[in-house]
């Protein structure tokens, strides 16, 4: 029988908080974190000035080995995030060796590092050279490595905005084949102007709080930020006596193969990802109570999206509470699927579905249950969360209520 | 009897500085091309890199190719080459059946300083759409998927010189796991002033080119020989390579993966030993079932010299094939290219001259040695180290 993998420890640092506790009690009050405020680059001569930045993160107290100032932000909100989960899974971390392993997504890597680079060499200011040679991205879960002392396997997966699934699923299989006890799985990334570039120029920048679902909604609000799962081997967990907040159930995977930019316009992509999901989960569609979905807020993505539920759950599709909760925090790229997999976990566990905020206007062409601005108070058995990313890169993952065997 | 179930190469590909078939490529590296001397200026450096001589347009049309970076372009060619070679290219099958892994790490940093470049000295408006997804390490892998109709699992693998061989990993768990029945396995990695920059800054290379650069084993090398290029493996599983009635050229016994962090003394060494055990162990074999050892050593004094160590303590009497002593460092690509390189000796039995004896004390090539003289080469460990301590590792066997 396959091994069952838990969730059993927490780290969220997002523009809505920078712990789990406040990151979800602002989530359920529905806290908007987007603000014309962005500090990590100028934007006069951006069209739009919102952003999602994490305010007043100090990474000194959450690195020990490694000297912050040599690495990027990306990789810092990364060691940062995972130090909170480690501590808030009550895991000693000397027990953390060969069967500890660390799976990071992530869509920007460190670009912050050349950003920070070009900046001060405009300004005539030296960069150090160990600051520059943290750029590549596989220092982000190396650098979490190092911190922990963990020996198992290390891994960067850079799948954009559906990173973070990614990474969970992949750190899940490891723990199901034996080869970890404990993963470290999650996303990461920091405000980047590069990207910021990137949607600017592709039109798909809401000048306000992203609106996901709604009729007037006109795109994303990038930000920034790291979501971090514990996930452990159920008997493991058990044995030492771990809080189990979730059971990850399984994961999907699918490309749209359509178009570098666009999801496919019939969410074919997003179909198949939910229908792996939902087959390595032993769940039928009827099982579902909760999607937490990609909800970007542009056009086409809340519309394929939609596509995608009303084609998996038929009738269902208007039922099932589907909330996005980019509408406070933005869009967080590769860090974005795994605090949503943390926001599944804690939903899971206190019975509550954080809502969709910002929604004025029903979109006919949208599903219609979105937790409309209000948290919901439910049970929630199984929660579906979606993610897809630039390229089809999609990845589908369901989380459910612990039950003990 | 065999495993109908074991994960073997069906299809192989490269697109390299040296040869853009594999046939060629195999022959380059018997033969033991005096390459320094063939090196390209670039950058104050001596590097490996693909030159104009090699022509994509001839193998993918000119759709689309305009505003891919060069690895994407590499390993397009190189993916074609395999399902070519696979037999998968025409006779393709259901698109949900594909999955594609590719290892890569610097693919997207030439377009993102550009685009960040541009936008501070002209505006965000002055950036070119079209280049909008080349910024992204996941643009190779995506463009692999939307030319092959690929709609299984499409990922992309960041962990530096180990990203190669952890692509094949990752294939592997989507074989084993059913997600996919055939992946396209590839790394990658192109060479620009941008990938230059880092390397000097990180100490990977002195700032001018030095001949002690990429001296294997050596505690006097001076670094890596940069290179570039891109090495795709076409995996499945045995039953399914069969059916089809295409050659296997070799069957991928396993792949591990681990962390050796530097505040713990002789981490790399013993890191590297546990690796080798573990996949031995895994599949129920000794020490003496290897016959040979295609390393990752690249010229960096610290990683390659643990290495040795490692080596010659767990597995003395293996001889190693240094590869990047004639291929250079190319990151992404060379987990690939050590997978074809050891197809291509298993196939032909033959081992490239630079192999060398492995014993501490006469790390120098003997030309010409020849590994368990007599005796069929049968399985072959490839080995990886990341300068930021990542080591991996993957086994494979003759069909």
């Amino acid at each position: 029988m396959s091994k069952r993998v838990v969730i059993t420890g927490i780290g969220v640092i997002s523009p809505i908080g920078i712990t789990k506790e406040l990151f979800w009690d602002n989530l359920c009050t529905g806290t908007i974190g987007t603000k014309e405020d962005i500090k990590a680059f100028n934007t006069d001569k951006f069209d739009t000035h919102i952003g999602g930045e994490v305010k007043d993160f100090d990474p000194s107290p959450y690195f020990e080995y490694l000297n912050p100032n040599d690495y990027g932000r990306t990789t810092q909100l990364a060691v940062a995030a995972t130090k909170m989960a480690i501590k808030d899974a009550q895991i000693d971390t000397t027990v953390l060796s060969e069967e500890t392993s660390v799976c990071i997504g992530t869509t920007m890597g460190n670009n912050s590092v050349i950003e920070n680079y070009h900046d001060l060499n405009n300004a005539n200011q030296m960069v150090k050279p160990e600051f520059i040679s943290h750029y590549p991205a596989n220092h982000i879960a190396a650098a979490i490595s190092e911190e922990l002392g963990s020996m198992g396997t290390t891994m960067v997966i850079p799948t954009a905005c559906a990173a973070g699934n990614y990474a969970i699923g992949f750190a899940s299989d490891l723990i199901k084949d034996g080869k970890a006890t404990i993963a470290i799985a999650g996303g990461a990334d920091a405000m980047s102007r590069v990207i910021y570039t990137t949607f600017h120029r592709l039109g798909a920048l809401s000048d306000d709080a992203s609106k996901p679902f709604d009729k007037n909604r006109n795109g994303i609000n990038v930000s920034e930020g790291a979501g971090i799962l514990i996930l452990e081997d159920y008997e493991y967990a058990i044995n030492r006596g771990a809080r189990i907040y979730a059971e990850l159930k399984g994961y999907g995977l699918a490309c749209d193969a359509h178009h570098p930019t666009a999801p496919h316009p019939e969410g074919e992509g997003a179909i198949q990802a939910a229908l792996e999901a939902l087959k390595e989960s032993g769940l039928s569609k009827e099982d579902i109570s909760y999607i937490n979905a990609h909800g970007t807020g542009t056009r086409a993505n809340d519309h394929t999206e939609s596509i995608a539920i009303k084609y998996l759950f038929g009738e269902r599709a208007d039922t099932i509470p589907v909330s996005s909760i980019k509408s406070m925090l933005g869009h967080t790229m590769g860090a974005a699927s795994a605090i949503e997999a943390a926001c599944c976990s804690l939903a899971i566990y206190h019975s509550v579905i954080p809502p969709t905020m910002n929604h004025e206007v029903e979109d006919p062409e949208c599903v219609k249950n979105v937790v409309p601005n209000k948290s919901l108070a439910t049970k929630v058995n199984y929660a579906l969360s979606n993610s897809f990313a630039f390229g089809g890169n999609v990845a589908s993952i369901i989380l459910g209520r612990y039950t003990h065997a | 009897m065999l495993n109908k179930e074991e994960i073997v190469i069906s299809g192989l590909g490269v697109i390299t500085p040296f040869a853009s078939t594999v046939d060629h490529f195999w022959k380059t590296l018997i033969s033991n091309l005096d390459t320094k001397k063939q090196l390209k200026d670039f950058s104050n450096q001596k590097v490996w890199k693909i030159g104009d001589e090699w022509k994509p347009e001839e193998l993918m049309g000119k759709k689309g190719i305009r505003y891919m970076v060069p690895s994407s372009k590499y390993i397009m060619g190189a993916s074609i080459l395999a399902l070519k070679n696979s037999n998968l290219f025409e006779n393709k099958p259901e698109a949900n059946e594909i999955g594609v892994v590719v290892g890569c790490n610097f693919t997207g940093m030439e377009s993102a300083i550009d685009y960040d470049l541009t936008t501070l000295n002209k505006g965000p408006k002055f950036v070119s759409p079209m280049q909008a997804p080349n910024a992204l390490a996941n643009s190779p892998a995506s463009q692999l998927g939307i030319r092959f109709g690929a709609k299984g699992s499409n990922t992309t693998i960041t962990t530096g010189e180990n990203a190669g061989l952890d692509s094949i990993g990752f294939a592997l768990n989507l074989l084993l796991k059913n997600r996919a029945n055939y992946v396209i396995s590839g790394g990658v990695d192109h060479i620009d002033p941008s990938t230059m920059w880092l390397f000097k800054k990180s100490g990977l290379i002195p700032s001018e080119y030095s001949s002690e650069q990429g001296n294997i084993y050596s505690n006097d090398s001076k670094g890596i020989i940069t290179a570039e290029g891109a090495g795709v493996a076409v995996l499945e599983k045995r039953w399914t390579a069969e059916s089809r009635g295409v050659d296997i050229y070799a069957v991928v016994e396993g792949w591990d993966s681990r962390y050796a962090p530097s505040r713990k003394p002789n981490s790399r060494k013993y890191t590297l030993q546990k690796s080798i055990s573990a996949l031995l162990q895994n599949n129920q074999l000794t020490n003496d079932d290897i016959d040979l050892i295609i390393s990752g050593a690249n010229g960096m004094p610290e990683t390659d010299l643990q290495e040795q160590e490692a080596l010659s303590e767990l597995l003395p009497e293996v001889p190693i094939f240094p590869i990047k002593e004639l291929i250079g460092e190319a990151f992404g690509a060379n987990g690939l290219l050590q997978l074809v390189a050891a197809s291509g000796i298993l196939v032909n039995q033959t081992l490239p001259s630079n192999t060398v004896k492995n014993d501490q004390k006469q790390m120098v090539t003997p030309a010409g040695l020849v590994a368990k003289q007599n005796s069929t080469l049968n399985r072959i460990l490839l080995t990886s180290q990341n300068q930021s301590g990542e080591i991996s590792t993957v086994m494979i066997r003759s069909n």
